[in-house]
């Protein structure tokens, strides 16, 4: 229990550096195209409104917002990861209630995705 | 001013933010927010945005140093999460059909329940119960906590007020793209009873989850910009990180009651401004 605890503790760090790193190279080479334009506050609202998890793993390594937005959303993937492993040790626990918690938490965080697909 | 700037501005104030938010438990998005829409006019969707993946980010990167030094409750996190995902995925939903300038009296609203709590919260006044709840016997819930003084064993009280605060919390996580750590305080050390240490390592653990959900939905509304997160995204995660190391005893009194005032202000400004439709 504690070594598998501790796995999803291990998974969690090298998930969040993994994002890390998209995020933060994605960012860099986005400041060398972009670093001096002048904000107009709608430079922030260049929200792809047709966006699809496809799209985004397509342009992971095609555009530097790209990346960024796949080391985001590579975070959630994480969380979805972390459930699932704690549902992994519920059931090698044999521990039925948790079990069905477990799952129903994981089943909550997927259908909260299921409109990027 | 330039893109550059900007960016690093806001890597500045969100390291703040993420340090601050560590220091007091409270998680760095209730002064991210305020800062970004109050001082970098960032629209308040996008700031919610930017704090929910901080939030995922910060949860995620510090889990494995609590999960080594055994304070964390699974099971006790697992259980509370059933209604924090639920009330999470309604809240994300929900702020589609809410004005900017509603969310932000919701979001002073809660800035001076976040002030209270912080303000009011002793740990040192810890009362640990004697009884168990049905429930946390049923779903063995109770556990033990390492101290100075050994292995300790706590007992779990009122697990389904527990579970109604943290829907409620959930929902104010999901509607406003924060940690909403306050409330999460309030299922585990008021209603539950916790050891401080169970409470604070636990709600950290799970928020990153809550989250998750919450920014599930807010990718599909394209509220997360990607642009402005990469600077709150990193500012915040090693804020936190260097929040955690720096204190790893609670924060002083005086400390807190300062930041209470802090957030006090915040709320007062966020509702003006919201009242004013002036965001």
């Amino acid at each position: 229990m504690e070594q598998l605890q501790l796995l999803i503790g291990r998974l969690l760090l090298i998930g969040v550096f993994i994002s890390l790193i998209f995020v933060a190279v994605g960012g860099c080479f986005y400041l060398q195209e972009h670093g001096s334009d002048i904000v107009h506050y709608q430079v922030f609202q260049i929200e792809p409104k047709n966006f699809s998890l496809s799209k985004i793993i397509k342009d992971a390594l095609s555009s530097s917002v790209g990346a960024i937005q796949f080391g985001l959303l590579f975070l959630v993937f994480v969380q979805i990861l972390r459930v699932g492993l704690t549902l992994g040790i519920f059931v090698k626990l044999k521990d039925y209630i948790f079990v069905a918690i477990t799952s129903f938490i994981l089943l909550i965080l997927i259908y909260s995705l299921i409109r990027l697909l | 001013m330039t893109i550059l700037t900007f960016s690093l501005l806001l890597l500045i104030i969100s390291y703040l933010a993420g340090f601050v938010g560590a220091l007091t438990g409270l998680g760095g998005g209730i002064v991210l927010i305020p800062a970004l829409v109050l001082l970098f006019h960032v629209d308040i969707h996008y700031a919610m945005g930017a704090s929910l993946i901080s939030v995922m980010a910060t949860s995620s990167g510090t889990a494995i140093a609590y999960l080594k030094n055994g304070y964390i409750n699974i099971r006790i996190g697992m259980f509370l999460e059933t209604g924090a995902v639920i009330g999470a995925l309604l809240g994300a939903i929900l702020v589609a059909y809410l004005s900017t300038n509603l969310i932000a009296v919701i979001f002073g609203l809660f800035l001076f329940l976040s002030a209270f709590f912080t303000w009011k919260r002793n740990e040192e006044k810890e009362i640990p119960a004697t009884a168990s709840h049905p429930w946390s016997e049923y779903l063995r819930l109770n556990g033990s906590v390492p101290t100075t003084k050994g292995i300790k064993p706590y007992k779990v009280q009122n697990a389904p007020l527990a579970l109604f605060i943290m829907t409620i919390a959930g929902s104010l996580s999901g509607l406003l793209g924060i940690g909403s750590g306050a409330l999460k305080v309030l299922a585990m050390d008021q209603a539950m009873r916790l050891p401080y240490k169970v409470s604070t390592t636990t709600s950290n653990f799970i928020i990153g989850i809550t989250a998750a959900v919450g920014a599930g939905v807010y990718f599909s509304y394209g509220y997360i910009n990607p642009v402005l997160t990469f600077p709150v995204l990193i500012g915040v995660l090693f804020g936190a990180l260097t929040g955690a190391r720096t204190l790893t005893k609670i924060a002083s009194k005086t400390l807190r009651t300062g930041f209470a005032i802090v957030i006090l202000v915040l709320g007062i400004e966020m509702i003006y401004k919201g009242i004013s439709g002036n965001l």
